[in-house]
Formats: C-alpha cells, structure tokens, sequence
C-alpha cells in the first residue's frame, strides 16, 4: 500500500519534532495550528490528485507552501480587524480535508470492487 | 490486492511523502503547544463557558485582594504611627504581635519533621474493575484530611499541604478534579509537610491499625503513601484572605463599652 508511504513520512516528522522542545510564543499557537490544518488538506489534496493522475509536482508543493503560510496570516489579519477569519479558515479547510478524504476512499473502494471482478 | 511500487508511475507519493513529514512536523509543534499553554496556565480548557468562569473567578479573588491590600496598607499605617508614640510599650507588643501571627500561621516556620507525600496509584486496576474499585486507585480528599488530621493529632506543630499552609479554618475539599485546600486547588502529587516530633509522627502513621497499616489495605496499594523524615521542614505562612465578613472579636469580659 503506497498511501502507508505519506503517513509513515507524517509519524517520522511528529517525532522528531515532539521529541525536540521547539520553543513557540503562546500569541502565535493557534496560527501553527491552523497552517498544520491546511498542510493536512494538502496533502490529503496531493493523494487524492495523484490517485486521479491529475498530480502536479509544483502545483502541490507550492501549493502546501503559500496555503499553510496564507491560511495562517489570514487568521492573523482577522484578528488585527477584529474579524474571525480564523473559522472561515477551519471550516474551508475543513471541509476540504473531508471532501478529498471522502474521494479517496471512493477510490479504493472501486479499485477493491474492481480487483475482485478481474480473476 | 497490491499495487507496484513503480516509481515513474507513483513520483507523486514521493512529493506527498516528502511534505507529509513536514506536516507531521507542524501537527506535533502545534500540539506541543498547547499542551505546553495548558500546563503553563492552568486552564485545561479552551472552552468559552469554562474560560468565562474562570474569569469571573479570577475577577472576584483579585477584587478581594485589592480590598485586603487596602485594608494591609491603613493598618501599616497605624502601626508605624504607634510606634513612633510607643516606646518600650511598642516593642512589647511587637513582640507578642509576632507571637500571635506565628501561632496563627501568619509566619513562616522551620525545624524538624516529616514529608508525607500522596499520589495516585501507578499500579492499572484490574480492566474489570468498577467504579468503586478504580476509586481506590486516587488519592481523595478525605486521604488528604486524614493524614493531616493524624499529624497533628500526633504533635505536629506546622502543617502544610503543597504549600498552603493548614490554619485553624482550613477546609480541604474535592472540587470535581482537583483537591482544594485554602483557595488553592492541586493535583496529584499531595506533598503533606509537618513539622513536629519526627519518630513520633512517623510512628503514629505506620503503626499496626494506623492510618498507612490500614491504607488501601484491600488492593495492597502502598506505592501511593512515601514518608520522609528531614531534619529540616519548610512550612511557609498562609497566604489566603484573612478577611472575616461575619465574625467580629467579642468584648473581653469586663471591659465594656464606654
């Protein structure tokens, strides 16, 4: 199963990085938080491109980039003008993470139906 | 069913993988923190209606504060003034105003004794355990009160429980969670200080029928009792309001108002 690739690469970084105290001002956590949300719909975004062959490398890449960094000054913008941009974000990205997660298990699901039908 | 590894067709798991990591990365900085925010401040909770009341509370205990600071600074005031009209009378009563605060754990006090430390059991409960059982596995209030209660009753002097120190009204509650003693709440580990006869103590607590022979005595949990003796105790003054909003000292006999 090539998809236990992605998730073993995610537990090696959650180690690593629970097991290093990296030091993070409080006022910014919930931000951190939120760029972990859109890397998650990301990557959930590039596995579910890649089972559909319409993956792009530099659509992906850039793409976890200037959303996780986008999604988090966003939410700051919102509450420097007082607007709760934050949820607009969780529920966007959210969403997104469930609709792509919603397709790929679409996906296997047929390809399961289909493995069985051939011999 | 097993798909090939083939690496032309699959690059993009690569990439994926590539930045899974880094996502693993920021999932676990953003848990560290929070977790980290949540020790720091107390507040387990990021919860609206929990955060609220926490407020309020914290808003009626500064609001009380800032009265008893008030009221701390006039009576300075007063006493400075005494003094400089005083004399020899002053120093007196000085002297006995220390007295009166030690004995009502308004100063801090050293000397000999023993550290009763409580915890909660590391032992599992058995899985088919009930709720009945699986309580025996905490340490509860009326642990905390008992022990408290046996040290005293066995000369101790000075008593404090993590750092609030035990007075003549001192309650010691389970609020839900944690165990309130004063306005303190605390969790796991409860670190009893007492100052007093060591061997005494010591001996009252362990002897056959006493309080640890008897702890728990079901399940065999003694890794949740540790006594220490020191030579030398810490039991820091009370640092709750000493306020009182009903009671007011009664006349001494004989010398009535004028």
């Amino acid at each position: 199963m090539i998809v236990l690739l992605p998730l073993m690469g995610a537990l090696v970084g959650f180690i690593v990085v629970y097991l290093v105290n990296v030091p993070v001002p409080a006022d910014i956590a919930s931000y951190l938080s939120l760029a972990a949300l859109a890397g998650l719909d990301s990557v959930f975004g590039g596995i579910r491109a890649g089972i559909e062959d319409k993956f792009k490398a530099d659509v992906f890449v850039s793409g976890f980039a200037v959303n996780t960094l986008l999604a988090a000054s966003l939410a700051y913008l919102g509450d420097q003008i007082g607007l709760d941009l934050f949820l607009a974000a969780v529920v966007v990205l959210g969403g997104r993470v469930f609709l792509n997660l919603s397709l790929i298990r679409r996906h296997w699901l047929t390809r399961i139906a289909l493995a069985k039908r051939e011999p | 069913m097993s798909i090939p590894l083939d690496l032309k067709k699959n690059s993009w798991v690569w990439h994926v993988t590539l930045l899974s990591v880094v996502l693993g990365m920021l999932i676990a900085a953003a848990l560290k923190t929070q977790q980290t925010f949540r020790i720091k401040s107390g507040i387990l909770t990021t919860r609206i209606p929990a955060l609220a009341s926490a407020l309020l509370e914290e808003k009626d205990r500064s609001q009380t504060l800032r009265e008893e600071i008030t009221g701390l600074r006039a009576r300075i005031g007063e006493y400075e003034k005494a003094l400089g009209e005083g004399g020899a009378r002053a120093g007196l009563l000085s002297s006995e105003l220390q007295r009166a605060k030690f004995l009502a754990g308004l100063l801090e006090a050293r000397g000999e004794g023993i550290v009763v430390t409580l915890r909660d059991s590391k032992r599992r409960a058995p899985a088919d355990a009930g709720p009945e059982l699986l309580e025996q596995y905490i340490i509860h209030d009326f642990d905390i009160r008992n022990f408290v209660n046996e040290l005293v009753a066995s000369g101790a002097e000075a008593v404090a429980v993590n750092d609030q120190r035990i007075i003549a009204n001192t309650p010691i509650r389970c609020v839900g969670g944690p165990i309130r003693v004063n306005d303190a709440d605390m969790t796991p580990p409860y670190r009893i200080a007492a100052i007093g006869p060591p061997e005494v103590m010591e001996s009252t607590l362990k002897m056959r029928g006493g309080l640890v022979d008897q702890f728990r005595i079901m399940e065999d949990l003694t890794d949740m009792v540790h006594i220490e003796k020191k030579k030398e105790v810490v039991v820091p003054t009370y640092s709750g309001s000493t306020q009182f909003k009903y009671a007011k000292p009664a006349e001494p006999e004989g010398e009535q108002k004028k």
